[in-house]
């Protein structure tokens, strides 16, 4: 019992981590949370992995600066990982200047027929964050100004089909069963509000809010967004 | 009454920040910290040479993994793909387990 609450505080305490500052840990503190009900052994061991990643890399944070874009927004998603609802994951990230602003990584609410259903969805999702930036944005005054952000908001997908997909209408035994919602994002890319452009894979900065890595991965795409790696 | 509140102040130039603490101070008893180092338990950091600005909540995530008595301690990755696979498959492994468990009995009767 009293594992189960020390498990809970450091999930709380770590979730909060995740949600203001790091977004490293974004994707594991999510699957730990996901079970806080009904935890197992696994998942204490897991959070204190996570606690001691944490307390060892103290120092990381965002740093605004490191590039010269104004406005990134990286999607990406997992095929299936969840092995009881065989739901995929959506992740992604905005980025002003090389800082990250905002980020998720959520289970889709549905299951995805293939990894491009699972990374269209994934698209949807950015296009909606995409959207409100611009709108944050203009309230604030900064698209008026010399604000140095022209023409739609790109959106980096490492996944041409779903690319492809947000461009035109397409019909086939593939696509068929995609829900309207997912849609969301094709309308926004034929209106010219945002655009989407293909990243390799181990280019996609919002990778680690979706997979797992090991190291050298992981580290890179930290760099992405200019988590200092000390 | 007293009503106490600290705000922080962005401008491009030190001049528009200056201008803008000298108009609330003509209105109001205040205090200029000067630039911030510690705001709300962020850490703000700011490089003037490189031209970035970092924020961290260092102090924080120190006292989590003391709190664990994990001060020190470090890793390089906050959970591994086989632990991540792991832990999302824990349901259905309970799942099976239970079902394999039933049918056994069921064998048995």
């Amino acid at each position: 019992m009293a594992a189960q609450l020390d498990l809970q505080r450091g999930i709380g305490s770590l979730l909060n981590l995740a949600q203001c500052m790091r977004s490293d840990i974004a994707l594991p503190v999510g699957a730990l949370a996901a079970s806080s009900s009904a935890p197992t052994r696994a998942h204490f061991r897991a959070m204190l992995d996570v606690v001691r990643y944490v307390g060892g890399t103290s120092g990381r944070g965002i740093t605004f600066g490191g590039s010269e874009q104004p406005l990134g927004v990286w999607c990406d998603a997992n095929f299936a990982a969840c092995h009881d609802t065989c739901r995929s994951t959506t992740g992604w990230v905005a980025t002003m200047y090389g800082g990250a602003v905002s980020w998720s990584s959520k289970k889709q609410p549905t299951a995805a027929a293939s990894t491009m259903d699972a990374e269209y969805q994934a698209c949807g999702a950015a296009t909606r964050q995409g959207l409100s930036l611009i709108k944050a944005l203009g309230e604030m005054g900064l698209l008026s100004s010399d604000f140095p952000l022209k023409g739609p908001v790109v959106i980096a997908s490492d996944n041409k089909a779903a690319i492809s997909l947000s461009k035109d209408r397409k019909e086939g035994q593939r696509v068929k069963h995609i829900d309207i919602i997912h849609h969301f994002a094709r309308d926004h890319v034929a209106s010219g509000e945002l655009s989407f452009v293909y990243c390799k894979s181990e280019d996609n900065v919002s990778d680690c809010l979706t997979k797992a890595s090991a190291k050298p991965l992981f580290e890179k795409g930290l760099a992405g967004f200019c988590m200092c790696v000390d | 009454l007293f009503y106490v509140d600290g705000e922080l102040v962005a401008a491009r130039t030190a001049r528009e920040t200056d201008a803008l603490v000298e108009l609330v101070a003509s209105m109001f008893a205040i205090r200029a910290l000067g630039e911030p180092a510690d705001f709300l338990g962020i850490q703000v950091n700011r490089d003037c040479m490189a031209g970035t600005i970092s924020i961290s909540q260092e102090g924080e995530a120190q006292a989590l993994a003391q709190s664990f008595g994990l001060e020190g301690a470090r890793k390089a990755v906050p959970m591994s793909p086989e632990v991540f696979s792991e832990l999302w498959s824990q349901g259905k492994g309970m799942r099976w387990q239970l079902s394999w468990i039933c049918s056994e009995a069921l064998a048995v009767c």
